[in-house]
């Protein structure tokens, strides 16, 4: 019954207690029992908060009998990487340094789905202050992914991967500054929204690089991402980063035909280093777009290598500012490769930071002119290779540690730089029985149209309700 | 602009504190520092004189497509 229930979308979850045909109590049991189950081989939560989450169910179940609604998320647990500030709580950003740390303000996201009725069932693993791609976490211990544990849960939300894909959960926030939503999504299979930035306030989020960081969540399949993000999503005045914009109701908007629309292929970078199997998959999410009606353009995208290498200023600029006291004074209290990735930014000349950071519009300009004039949307590989082991990407700050980062990101790294909404849909499994996935790219702001075509997309196949041997 | 030296990087992370990079360390941040500056002066050699980060957030709203 437990797994009937924790198979179901957070869609269909959320209607079923909203309807009273399940109890918010019911399923977080169930969830508290799947995820104690499998915490000893995928250590996927650094806080599990069963009976604080019990608690909230049953004050759930009892506002609904008086005929109280939250909100669209009503008696639903999620659970989050644990990163995202509750006032006077605990969240450990998955380090040492924080292990103990105490907020003294909630982040807006998390409080947006929490008055939206959501159940915060506990704080998830992730690599140490979301830095790193694989999962690996000397502090909490490494993350292990849900379809086969000897490979790796991806990162830097590597909680949210592993506990959405195992059916602990309905969907989790992640966050994401170089890839950290779309490569946990990717390897796990499912479905992760980097948002524009602006889109949803960072604020309460711990930051990493407060000029690319992005707030947004990773889901089972393209409709319970759409209702996340719509909740979440939004002006906040206490970050003055957000946007002005409206939000968009994308659910509304998800049946809207995709007939017609163009979708690009890129014919330079992006398949440069990807491997033969990942890219038949690709080339078969293509066709299925072109049955749909979609029509399939080829063309050359700008060198990514330039936005990428940008983004890659401002990352190391930013996280040494944030971290320069403990850089100084407790560099032993990170891990090797953490530290060695941040290091670079002690030596990055002030005026070459400022000067990435001017350049940004341009780019992003001269991307948009090339890309979107042509198309709506570019498709291109979530991950350009299988997903690996936990063994072959375990190499701390070693030989290879560098060019492992740069693979795992490289269809990832360059849109935040940008600043464009990208879009992770799973599209399949490679021979070692591990998942893959496709990413859609679009304008500014046009969430909308990248959740339009992955839902099309997954009427037309099923890799989003394929469900982990762990959790049958 | 001159080159980072792996001599700049030692002098630099010896007054910062904190962990002091080997001298083979120090040769490869140097040498990934001074690709990440190539890219990022050929980049923006005609750059506006007048372009600052604050552009970014109206250039998002500008393109934007929803």
């Amino acid at each position: 019954m437990s797994a009937d229930i924790l198979n179901a979308s957070l869609t269909d979850t959320a209607e079923a207690i909203r309807t009273k045909k399940l109890s918010s109590v019911e399923v977080v049991r169930a969830a508290i029992a799947r995820a104690e189950a499998l915490q000893p081989v995928l250590n996927c939560f650094i806080q599990l908060l069963g009976d604080e989450a019990l608690a909230e169910a049953e004050r759930a179940e009892a506002e609904l009998a008086r005929g109280q609604l939250r909100g669209p998320l009503h008696g639903v647990p999620l659970a989050h990487k644990d990163m995202y500030y509750r006032a006077g709580k605990r969240t450990t950003c998955g380090s040492k340094i924080r292990k103990d740390y105490v907020a003294d303000h909630d982040s807006t996201a998390l409080k947006r789905l929490l008055d939206a009725g959501s159940i915060y069932l506990g704080g998830l693993n992730m690599a140490e202050f979301a830095t790193g791609p694989t999962g690996h976490n000397e502090h909490w211990g490494d993350n292990h992914n849900a379809w086969n544990p000897a490979h790796i849960a991806g990162g830097s939300s590597s909680g949210t991967g592993s506990a959405v894909a195992a059916r602990i959960v309905y969907g989790g926030l992640g966050s994401d500054t170089g890839g950290s939503i779309r490569i946990p999504s990717s390897i796990n299979g499912l479905v992760g929204l980097k948002t524009t930035n602006g889109l949803v306030s960072r604020r309460g989020l711990m930051p990493l690089s407060f000029t690319m960081d992005t707030v947004g969540a990773l889901t089972r399949n393209v409709r319970d991402n759409a209702r996340i993000t719509a909740v979440m999503a939004g002006q906040d005045a206490r970050d003055p980063t957000t946007s002005h914009r409206a939000v968009v109701d994308y659910e509304a908007l998800l049946e809207a035909p995709v007939k017609g629309l163009r979708l690009g292929v890129p014919t330079n970078y992006y398949y440069d280093v990807t491997v033969p199997e990942v890219e038949k998959l690709q080339r078969d999410s293509l066709a299925a777009f072109a049955d749909l009606g979609v029509e399939i353009v080829e063309l050359e995208v700008p060198d990514m290598h330039v936005p990428t290498h940008m983004s890659n200023i401002v990352f190391v600029a930013e996280a040494v500012a944030l971290h320069e006291t403990w850089l100084r004074e407790r560099p032993g209290d990170y891990q090797a490769q953490v530290r060695s990735r941040y290091e670079p930014g002690i030596h990055m000349p002030a005026e070459k930071y400022l000067r990435a950071l001017g350049l940004r519009a341009k780019l992003l300009r001269d991307f948009t002119e090339a890309v979107f004039s042509k198309v709506d949307v570019l498709h291109t590989p979530g991950l350009s290779m299988p997903v690996p082991s936990l063994a072959d990407t375990d190499m701390a700050a070693g030989q290879g540690m560098p060019e492992m980062v740069a693979g795992l990101s490289w269809t990832t790294r360059s849109n935040n730089y940008l600043g464009i909404p990208a879009l992770a849909v799973p599209c399949g499994f490679t021979a070692n029985g591990l998942p893959a996935g496709f990413q859609l790219m679009g304008r500014p702001f046009s969430e909308a149209k990248l959740f339009q075509l992955g839902h099309a997309y997954q009427g037309v196949s099923d890799w989003h309700t394929r469900v982990p041997e762990i959790s049958k | 602009m001159a080159q980072i030296s792996r001599e700049l990087i030692l002098a630099q992370a010896r007054e910062f504190g904190g962990d002091v990079p080997t001298a083979e360390r120090a040769e490869e941040l140097a040498a990934h520092l001074n690709v990440l500056i190539g890219a990022l002066d050929q980049a923006s050699a005609d750059l506006a004189f007048e372009a600052e980060p604050a552009n970014m957030a109206r250039t998002l709203d500008e393109l934007a497509g929803d």
